[in-house]
């Protein structure tokens, strides 16, 4: 990838990494410096990734980059207190928030790898190999974790009270 | 692939509903499906989760480009008018700030070619005489000290944007680009705020142990979390700090907030320097904060490091009180 690429294909790409971060559980604040990082590395070994590969790249750097903020930042426990948060709902059903906030919330339960692969492919419309490659997993893998991830999400909706005609 | 069973099943029904599979291995799936209704209702949640869509409202707003603009200029003709001019004003700044032989201020160190000091790149013809009376000021007030130690003007930075714009600098510059006998000059970097008040240094002077930020800057933490990002650090080159000035120090930590990998390295001089001050325990945790959110939490660790050291200065009333 030329530098002149790098700079055209970049403002295209770089909503989407953003899109993954924030997907993936990411605030505004750590989701931009997870892309910038990617960006920085991505700009730094620009000659050796292809263009076709360059936002495969990008996606998956920022989301190794948020991973490791998520490590550091001990986010489990944000993860625990969304899932306390989404029992006390299932406890208490409130059909008031709509189906987005709803989403929301299932998906806080989800881990950064169910949530990435979940956004890789129904956003993105990447295919397994695809996103086995951007995270480093296996296509059986990928495929198990969707599978998971999927029936997770549903799991949650249901006991927040949308049943299967919403 | 191997016949379905309990452990891999989840494959089979993903590969059943997104219509993956052979007539012949629907069937089997199929059969074992009669044979596990448990089965049979997570394939119906599969094919009931709803699909992610597009969240339209994220986007990314920050820089998508590193700025490689070179630091002294757009062009090479100012770039090397300003290396010759640093060449010929370099023994006139000397002569000034060594003024005192027997207590010369201090200059970059001939080191070997693998401890090459990271000093200013170079001084535009614009800033001599700024060099000049600065230095002179500078041995006007080390007069007043210890010689041995520098000085910085802390009052003034605290209150201006006495540092260059991180785009003024040059991305990845490394230690080995910069000449080995160049002055290290720290106010030769051009300012983006007023110019510090050097009338008011007097009463800021705070004195810095040059040796012991020299080695908190020579090597990485070892107690660093092993992980992507803290891996790059453990490659990055030592960076020597020659000069003893704080105007150094921070200057060269904004230059660091444009390289993740060195502003990593930068905010471990602001958590060494927040350890000193263990009554400090909410700056600390800033700083802590900041190293997290590496590279934009690097300008936080700065103002941090300006700080805790006005803060250890005023409250130990002595030289050389920044050890680490």
């Amino acid at each position: 990838m030329t530098a002149k690429e790098y700079t055209s294909a970049i403002p295209l790409w770089a909503d989407d990494a953003m899109r993954l971060a924030v997907r993936c559980g990411g605030s505004k604040a750590d989701s931009e410096d997870a892309v910038q990082e990617a960006l920085a590395s991505l700009w730094q070994c620009r000659e050796s990734v292809a263009l076709e590969k360059g936002k495969g790249y990008l996606l998956s750097a920022t989301y190794r980059r948020l991973m490791s903020t998520f490590r550091h930042m001990k986010v489990q426990r944000e993860f625990a207190a969304a899932e306390a948060l989404t029992s006390a709902y299932c406890q208490q059903p409130d059909t008031d928030f709509d189906l987005r906030e709803a989403l929301d919330r299932s998906m806080a339960t989800l881990s950064g790898q169910q949530r990435a692969i979940l956004q890789l492919r129904d956003v993105e419309g990447y295919s397994y190999a695809e996103i086995g490659e951007a995270l480093d997993l296996s296509v059986d893998q990928v495929q198990v974790y969707l599978f998971r991830a999927r029936v997770a999400m549903r799991k949650q909706l249901k006991s927040m009270g949308y049943g299967t005609d919403q | 692939m191997e016949p379905i069973n309990d452990s891999n099943y989840e494959l089979w029904l993903l590969r059943y509903a997104d219509d993956g599979l052979t007539a012949d291995e629907r069937k089997r799936v199929e059969q074992w499906l009669d044979a596990h209704p448990e089965a049979v209702e997570e394939l119906a949640l599969y094919r009931e989760a709803p699909r992610l869509e597009r969240d339209e409202s994220v986007h990314y707003t920050a820089a998508t480009q590193p700025n490689t603009r070179p630091l002294w200029g757009k062009t090479w003709r100012w770039t090397a008018a300003a290396a010759v001019a640093l060449l010929l004003l370099t023994p006139l700044a000397l002569r000034l700030l060594g003024g005192n032989d027997a207590e010369p201020m201090q200059v970059a160190q001939a080191t070997p070619p693998a401890e090459t000091p990271r000093v200013a790149s170079a001084i535009s013809t614009t800033q001599h005489d700024a060099i000049i009376a600065d230095a002179a000021h500078r041995v006007s007030t080390d007069s007043k000290s210890s010689p041995s130690v520098g000085t910085r003007r802390a009052a003034a930075a605290a209150d201006s944007p006495v540092f260059p714009v991180a785009d003024e600098l040059l991305v990845n510059e490394t230690l080995a680009d910069v000449p080995t006998d160049t002055l290290l000059m720290a106010d030769a970097v051009p300012t983006v705020g007023p110019k510090p008040d050097v009338s008011t240094a007097d009463s800021a002077v705070i004195l810095i142990d040059n040796e012991a930020i020299a080695e908190a800057t020579r090597h990485v933490p070892t107690d660093v979390p092993a992980d992507d990002s803290m891996d790059q650090v453990t490659t990055v080159e030592p960076i020597l700090i020659e000069e003893d000035t704080l105007d150094y120090l921070e200057q060269r930590l904004l230059a660091l907030a444009d390289g993740t990998r060195e502003g990593l390295q930068g905010s471990y001089l602001g958590r060494r320097l927040a350890r000193r001050l263990p009554e400090n325990q909410e700056l600390l945790a800033q700083v802590d904060e900041a190293r997290e959110r590496t590279p934009r939490g690097i300008r936080m660790v700065t103002d941090l490091v300006v700080k805790l050291i006005e803060v250890n200065s005023k409250e130990n009333n002595q030289q050389n009180s920044i050890t680490l």
